[in-house]
């Protein structure tokens, strides 16, 4: 290439040689403390000439007569234009620009003046939000950008949140916005939809790479919202971009930055949770042995007890008498119901440290800037079973060969060790409606649902146990047997080039290439209660019930036997991520007269993502024992003969490519027009040639109405008024427009063999989910910045979404993707930055923000069944939201105390038919939407000479929240209750006065027939009193940071030094009531899912 | 600036050209390609439906009201004749996705099978055994969804839509057709795959896939319902000629040999009972305590007299019986349950079920005889299900037969000993309701609240097209 460009170069310094005639020299400096300037550019506007300074801040330039002017820029500075007057010494002092970065906007392909944009887009410095306690830069942005929502829907480290912008923009395709890290797309780990990540299964943890950043590595955010800000991403950039970039090298003297925050989780208590005292439980668990429900023989054969089954087992086993007269034993039962087992105290850490040092340096000259760093996370963890370690290390140089040309290299690498509790995915139940996870030892949902009545630890200080899955437990043991350790190892190499070919014509290319491996292995030790479980057949109840047991299908005399008769598992999951991307593009820009500005971006993208996971079992390990494995032949007949595999490879392969044009105009830079037009294609549609591509373009336009004559309200600083058009699209989920043919094995007693079936059929009419939006906005700034912001208002129209369609079945298949669905959107996004006080040493700064989306589906073939539209999610319902939450219409208790509900006639019943999908509108009551349509945040910033006081709330509005299931049936002494227990029915009448069902008696429970009082239960808790307001208020972080004095420092030898406390999450301000302390953010999933702790940081960073 | 120009054209040229359509043409995942004949035959094994006609047992005269077993909505709806509106399995719904489902994997296979490269005598026995899927597939589509095969009106009567090729259109509209359409491209199918099945090819013991015995065997259900006999009696000889006895299950040696109702119910369907001519995996709760159930007096009425005043075997003390709440069952299928993770308690359970069974043919063929009056061949044909069937092998005879029913029709007498001894022998597996459907027979219901009457050319015996494929295909719904 340089073959090419170098008669091009030549040229350029020909026509420098020519109008050479004298010089110019001087030094440049920063106006705020006087240092020198490196890199600044020196031109003569109108001209192709132009230089920059050097490492010393010293600049030379020829000009052509002592009248011109020079022009001098440099990136958060203001540009000043200065006339020669016939000097050959101009020493320039620069100021610091009031907006920094507002001034551009860097969308990842292009850095745009601020004036001249013509999107909706907020940056945000990581300085302004840095929250020093989070250690994911993702969560940062609550409540910080109008219009965008971040959901923590888990605090467990890795766990992407719930990310949207303008709301949702897919029905059941992926909502997060793309991520975009200086310039290139950053994949995720693991491909998981919003839907996924609130599972609480283990792959959530490692769904996030933005997790594997340093935040303190990060300069600043841009949220690039409206399809004009977002053009240029085209098929990708429906949910909006998030460009983070990161901090770069400066030419001056090296410096060292240390930054330390030092954090302590709080535990949840009792207080914040609606659950019984064991005194309490054990009176309900009196109910249910004077009920039938628990005796000496069902506690003999029940899948799990408590302390009334322990003391029946133990009566049982002739190691403790009955009570008085065959009466219960009081005395062994006193100790429990004394209990009162506080089980945050046992399975959360009081005061656990989390900690993040990092370390910088800065350095360079004319040749070279760098940037290098070193980031060390290490989390103890909110409870005994969770904790990570991050080390993160960056390494950006950047190389000036001449004025024209320059080269980024950035290296960066990350690597994570992590441990969190054992779990098995989770299973949706269609009949019941529930979800239901086996083996469940997540801290959080064990201490909110195990009774207090339990004990971790017996009178003697050793480990009690009670009976989970027929075998002896104790959560302590369990946790330290049963866990997952996850390592991430994520690099990857960046080169930016850049060339300007003219003055007015440069040449841009960014290669990078990345390698992300993650592993997470499931330990079960062989004395974990998930291996015992296996190998419970102590009594002929227990061999009959066991599930895990097996009963050899060739051998019908056989009684149910163990084939774990020794050691436990290692379940290993691997997911690699190879990636390539690369850019190249050209932009030129020309002013003609010095007020027409035209300005062209052309060129091309590749992306090349593949990924491969791979899952072992590995069955009959025993840790113990060196690891040996011991797997029993029977095991492999018993999970054969239910269809499972202990193995299982899979492969994703993803290859783009894209060819963008953008050109702008601008006059005088008050009127403002740009077009965008992008072409790309795509594998994941399969090989159909017709659906692969997709065009997608965009007009917008600006009026700087301050710069109009007519304006002369000299309040005004800065007023903009811009409008946009365009389309933009996304790839839907489960997207083949070609026949997809899966391999299988059968599932069959004999016969076994390979087979293919077909998971999709040819969709010839498949195409991209695609978003049309209109959006104004004004950007506005009065009283020199003292109150500044931005109004927009958006109606978007998303349409050939993609979704299950119930078709005829004709074809060969009952439930087909494809477009099926649009939805229509619109909303509002207002902020403000007010600088309210401001004197020498006190100021007090506010910003607020709100944005609000009203959505709702115009097309929808294909109705959700009843079982899905009443769960937490929702679900989507023609002329609904996205998610609609409908719940059933509770009709109060019959005579007998049990739920009834209201069919479609207004008539009470016990049951509906989940599986119903035409009645469901007249059946169910909509509640709202589930997730918020609305969010904001509001920030206050004190200062006082060197000290600075901020406090932040974030807050949401307009969503509804089911309640979690506390109503069951059958209810065992293993399981807490809700206090609203103590208000149960109990004696006819009570129905009149209570809504809390019955505890069921023995008789119900067991008498034929019962099958619809037994779902009464279920749709209770999916009921119209289980129902609260999601809206809340939250004292998202209070900090204090007193900033050291200059002077202080340079006796130490640094040049700044600052020292902060926060607290974060503190305090839930405002929600309803009716959640009684559940996190209206937090999804209670149980597996991995931990909410997000309360944290109190303190921070400290000096630099030298 | 020409230069420049030269240069940015050619760097975009080269780098875009490189990408393109070679590029995109990376398969997504890890989907198979199906460009052989070995994956074509893997493909087969999904164009068997998993679905169970078990809701003809429902409406039929098998059951009565019975207590004490999971009533689903289908069930109350399939005793009371009523549209069965859900699509669980064992609903008219479900056997009609699951069908064309499994048609779909047959159409797939024979819209390449021509142009893969390969072994031609395999690929020719694939073509066969997807040919012969595709015509049973329809089969039972039009045997349950339109009326019964009448020559007169079949030209008139609407079928079912008769898949030909790959579906590729997102939302597609069908037409139903006729019967008598239907009937042609079934016979033509069902012609050209028996022409080109060759079992050769089948690893294990071939019983899930259509082997030639099973094609034959649908060849003989195929003709008896068009009521062409001689055809019928064609293919049913051709696979009975050899030795009839061979194909009837003995029900004694098994009762005997198995140690337990377990062993028994599993030796029932296991493929390597000769009877068993086609066997597949079916998702349904039928087996479980599910719906409605003959009562045990229902059983001791059907079973309880002969005409030889012999012991049924069927009905023998040692046979199996499953209590079903009040209800009875003489056990035949297993109840298979597959989960959906290890250990959850969530899933689906299937049967292996037999598609035809020797006896149906020999039935077949015997009802042909006796409509030919042909009753001396008919009577040896049962003669040998009597042999199997009934202590003592006792002897048919035509005055035995006119004796018990009390009937001086020779024919009619062994007609209606044919078709009882169809009921009894596969009860509990859907086959009763299309002789109800051929011979117009009326059903009765008992309810608590009133017995229920289904007459005998009651338009509720064709099931409702359903309610999606009504909506979404276009098709005509059926008069009711």
């Amino acid at each position: 290439m340089m073959r090419f460009l170098l008669p091009a170069i030549v040229l350029c310094f020909g026509v420098l040689q020519l109008s050479a005639q004298f010089k110019v020299s001087g030094k440049v400096t920063s106006s705020k403390d006087g240092t020198e300037l490196p890199g600044v550019n020196v031109t003569l506007p109108g001209t192709t000439v132009g230089t920059v300074t050097d490492a010393n801040g010293v600049y030379s330039i020829t000009v052509s007569s002592g009248t011109d002017t020079l022009s001098f820029s440099y990136i958060s500075y203001t540009t000043q234009v200065v006339a020669v007057n016939q000097r050959t010494v101009i020493n320039v002092a620069l100021e610091p620009d009031a907006t920094e970065l507002g001034e551009v906007v860097i969308t990842g392909f292009q850095e745009v003046d601020r004036k001249i944009f013509t999107g909706a887009a907020v940056s945000v410095k990581l300085a302004d939000v840095r929250s020093s306690g989070l250690t994911d830069a993702s969560q940062m942005l609550e409540g910080r950008v109008a219009g965008v929502t971040v959901d923590n829907v888990s605090g467990t480290f890795g766990t992407n949140p719930k990310v949207r912008i303008r709301g949702n923009t897919s029905i059941n395709g992926d909502t997060q916005p793309l991520m975009v890290v200086d310039g290139v797309i950053l994949e995720d780990l693991n491909q998981l939809t919003a839907d996924d990540i609130i599972t609480g299964n283990a792959n959530t943890l490692t769904s996030s790479s933005i997790a594997g950043l340093n935040p303190d590595d990060i300069e600043s955010f841009q949220v690039l919202k409206d399809a004009s800000a977002t053009a240029l991403y085209g098929t990708r950039a429906k949910n909006g971009v998030i460009v983070i970039t990161t901090k770069r090298g400066k030419s001056g003297q090296p410096r060292v930055n240390y930054t330390g925050n030092f954090s302590f989780h709080l535990r949840p208590t009792y207080n914040q949770f609606d659950i019984l005292n064991s005194g309490d439980e054990m009176s309900i668990y009196r109910e249910m042995y004077e009920k039938g429900l628990i005796d000496i023989t069902t506690s003999v054969k029940a899948q799990n007890f408590g302390a009334m089954g322990k003391m029946f087992s133990m009566i049982s086993a002739h190691e403790i008498p009955w009570g008085v007269n065959g009466s219960l034993n009081e005395e062994f039962l006193n100790k429990y119901e004394n209990a009162n087992t506080d089980w945050f105290d046992v399975l959360f850490k009081d005061y656990s440290l989390q900690q993040q040092h990092s370390v910088s340096l800065t350095t360079g000259n004319d040749k070279y800037n760098g940037y290098f760093s070193f980031g060390y996370m290490n989390d103890n963890g909110q409870s005994i079973a969770d904790n990570v370690k991050r080390y993160s290390g960056t390494a950006k140089s950047t190389f000036f060969f001449n004025e024209r040309l320059s080269l980024d290299l950035k290296l960066t690498g990350n690597y994570r060790e992590q441990q969190a509790p054992g779990t098995q995915n989770r299973d949706f139940d269609p009949i019941t409606g529930r979800y239901k996870r086996d083996f469940d030892i997540n801290p959080l949902s064990y201490a909110l649902n195990t009774s207090r009545s339990i004990r971790p630890y017996d009178d003697n200080g050793s480990l009690e146990y009670f009976r989970r899955n027929y075998t002896p437990f104790n959560i302590l043991e369990e946790l330290s047997l049963n866990f997952i350790n996850i390592t991430v190892n994520d690099i990857s190499a960046q080169t930016d080039l850049s060339y300007n070919i003219r003055n007015n014509l440069t040449f841009k290319s960014v290669i990078q290439g990345r390698y992300a491996a993650t592993k997470r292995e499931h330990v079960i030790h062989e004395w974990s209660n998930q291996a015992e479980a296996y190998r419970s057949d102590d009594t002929q109840y227990i061999q009959d019930s066991n599930p895990l047991l097996y009963k050899d299908p060739s051998d019908p005399t056989a009684q149910p036997r163990i084939v774990l008769p020794e050691g436990g598992f290692n379940n290993v999951s691997d997911d690699n991520l190879r990636y390539f991307y690369t850019r190249n593009s050209l932009n030129w820009s020309h002013t003609i007269d010095n007020v027409h500005n035209i300005s062209v971006l052309t060129g091309m993208e590749l992306k090349y993502a593949d990924r491969t996971s791979r899952r072992a079992d590995g069955i009959g390990v025993v840790y113990e024992n060196g690891g040996v494995v011991n797997t029993d032949p029977a095991m492999i007949d018993f999970l054969q003969q239910q269809g499972i595999s202990t193995y299982a490879l899979g492969e994703d392969h993803e290859r783009f490519a894209g060819l963008f044009i953008n050109t702008g105009y601008s006059f005088n830079e008050k009127y403002i027009f740009n077009g965008t037009l992008r072409y790309d294609g795509t594998n994941r549609l399969g090989k159909s040639k017709n659906a692969r591509y997709l065009p997608t373009w965009n007009v917008s336009g600006a009026w700087n109405i301050d710069r109009e004559s007519f304006f002369n309200l000299d309040s005004f600083d800065f007023l903009k008024l811009r409008a946009t058009y365009g389309l933009t699209a996304n790839l839907g989920p489960n997207t083949s427009a070609l026949l997809n043919l899966k391999s299988g094995v059968t599932l069959r007693p004999t016969d076994v063999e390979t087979y293919l079936f077909i998971e999709d059929l040819t969709n010839s009419d498949l195409t991209w989910e695609k978003l049309k939006e209109f959006n104004v906005g004004i950007d506005y700034s009065l009283y020199n910045n003292r109150i500044s912001g931005t109004v927009d208002f958006y109606t978007r129209d998303c349409y050939d979404l993609i979704g299950p369609y119930q078709t005829g079945g004709i074809g060969g298949k009952e439930f087909k993707n494809g477009n099926y669905a649009d939805m229509k959107a619109n909303g509002f996004e207002f902020g403000i930055n007010t600088v309210n006080v401001k004197f020498k040493d006190f100021s007090w700064l506010t910003s607020f923000n709100i944005g609000y989306t009203h959505d709702r589906i115009t097309r929808l073939d294909y109705t959700p069944r009843i079982a899905d539209a009443i769960v937490q999610g929702g679900a989507a319902v023609l002329g609904g939201p996205r998610r609609a939450l409908f719940s059933t219409k509770f009709a109060g208790l019959n005579q007998y105390g049990i739920p009834t509900f209201e069919d479609a006639e207004g008539q009470p019943v016990f049951f509906y038919d989940l599986q119903d999908r035409d009645n469901l509108t007249s059946i169910l009551k909509y509640e709202g939407p589930a997730e918020p349509r609305g969010a904001g945040g509001f920030n206050n910033i004190f200062t006082y000479k060197n000290f600075s006081f901020t406090v932040f709330f974030s807050f949401k509005f307009d969503y509804k929240i089911r309640l979690d299931d506390a109503f069951s049936p059958r209810y065992t002494d293993f399981n807490s209750l809700s206090k609203s227990f103590i208000n149960r029915w109990v004696v006819p009448g009570d129905e009149l006065i209570t809504d809390i069902p019955v505890i069921l008696d023995k008789q119900v429970l067991e008498s034929a027939g019962n099958a619809e009082i037994l779902s009464a239960y279920d749709l209770y808790n999916k009921s119209t009193v289980r129902v609260a307001d999601g809206s809340y208020v939250r004292l998202k972080s209070v900090r204090l940071a007193y900033t050291f004095p200059s002077r202080w420092m340079n006796k130490i030898g640094a040049t700044n030094a600052q020292l902060s406390v926060e607290g974060q999450n503190l305090w839930l301000l405002y929600s309803d009531k009716k959640l009684n302390g559940q996190d209206p953010e937090f999804f209670s999933s149980g597996g991995v899912a931990l909410p997000q702790p309360k944290l109190i940081t303190t921070a400290i960073t000096i630099g030298f | 600036m020409n230069m420049i120009r030269k240069i940015s054209i050619a760097i975009l040229t080269l780098t875009s050209a490189a990408s393109c359509d070679s590029f995109l043409e990376t398969n997504p995942d890890n989907r198979v390609e199906l460009d052989s004949p070995e994956k074509a035959a893997q493909l087969l094994t999904s164009a068997y439906s998993n679905g169970a006609y078990t809701f003809t047992e429902w409406m039929g005269d098998n059951v009565t009201y019975t207590t004490g077993t999971t009533i689903l909505t289908e069930h109350i709806q399939s005793y009371m004749w009523d549209e069965i509106t859900s699509i669980n399995q064992d609903t008219p719904a479900n056997f009609w996705t699951t069908t064309y489902e499994a048609i779909a994997a047959a159409n797939e296979v024979l819209a390449v099978i021509d142009e893969l490269p390969g072994d031609r005598d395999l690929k020719k026995a694939v073509a066969g055994e997807a040919y012969l899927t595709r015509a049973y597939g329809h089969f039972m589509l039009v045997s349950l969804f339109s009326k019964h095969y009448d020559p007169e009106t079949a030209d008139e009567d609407p079928g079912i839509p008769y898949v030909t090729e790959p579906e590729t259109e997102f939302v597609k509209k069908y037409t139903r057709g006729t019967v008598e359409e239907v009937f042609e491209k079934v016979e033509a199918d069902l012609m050209e795959g028996l022409d080109l099945v060759d079992p050769s090819y089948y690893a294990n013991s071939g019983k899930y896939h259509f082997n030639r015995e099973a094609a034959l065997a649908f060849a003989s259900r195929f003709y008896l319902f068009k009521g062409d006999l001689d055809n019928c009696i064609k293919y049913s000889s051709e696979l009975l000629d050899s030795d009839p006895y061979l194909y009837i299950k003995d029900i004694r040696e098994l009762l005997d040999q198995t140690a337990n109702a377990d062993a028994f119910i599993k030796e029932y369907s296991d493929p390597t009972d000769a009877s068993n001519l086609l066997v597949c995996r079916q998702i349904t709760n039928f087996p479980v305590n599910v719906g409605y159930w003959p009562s045990p007096n229902m059983i001791s009425s059907f079973y309880g007299s002969n005409p030889w005043d012999e012991n049924d075997v069927r009905v023998d003390q040692q046979y199996p019986i499953y209590l079903r709440g009040s209800g009875w069952t003489l056990a035949k299928n297993e109840f298979l349950f597959e989960r959906s993770s290890l250990t959850s308690n969530v899933g689906l359970y299937y049967t292996i079920a037999s598609l035809f069974r020797g006896e149906e043919v020999l039935l077949n063929r015997a009802e042909c005889y006796a409509l030919q009056n042909k009753l001396n061949l008919a009577v040896a044909d049962l003669q040998v299900l009597v042999d199997m069937r009934y202590e003592n092998e006792p002897t048919v005879t035509l005055t035995a037969l006119k004796n018990y029913y009390g009937i001086s029709n020779n024919f009619q007498a062994t007609f209606t000993y044919i078709i009882e001894e169809r009921r009894k022998e596969f009860i509990h597996e859907g086959l009763r309701w299309f002789d109800i459907k051929r011979f117009n027979l009326p059903v009765s219901h008992f309810m608590p609240g009133g017995t229920l009457q289904l007459t005998s050319e009651d338009l509720r015996k064709i099931m409702q097209i359903p309610q999606a494929a009504i909506d979404v295909a276009g098709l005509t719904p059926n008069p009711r």
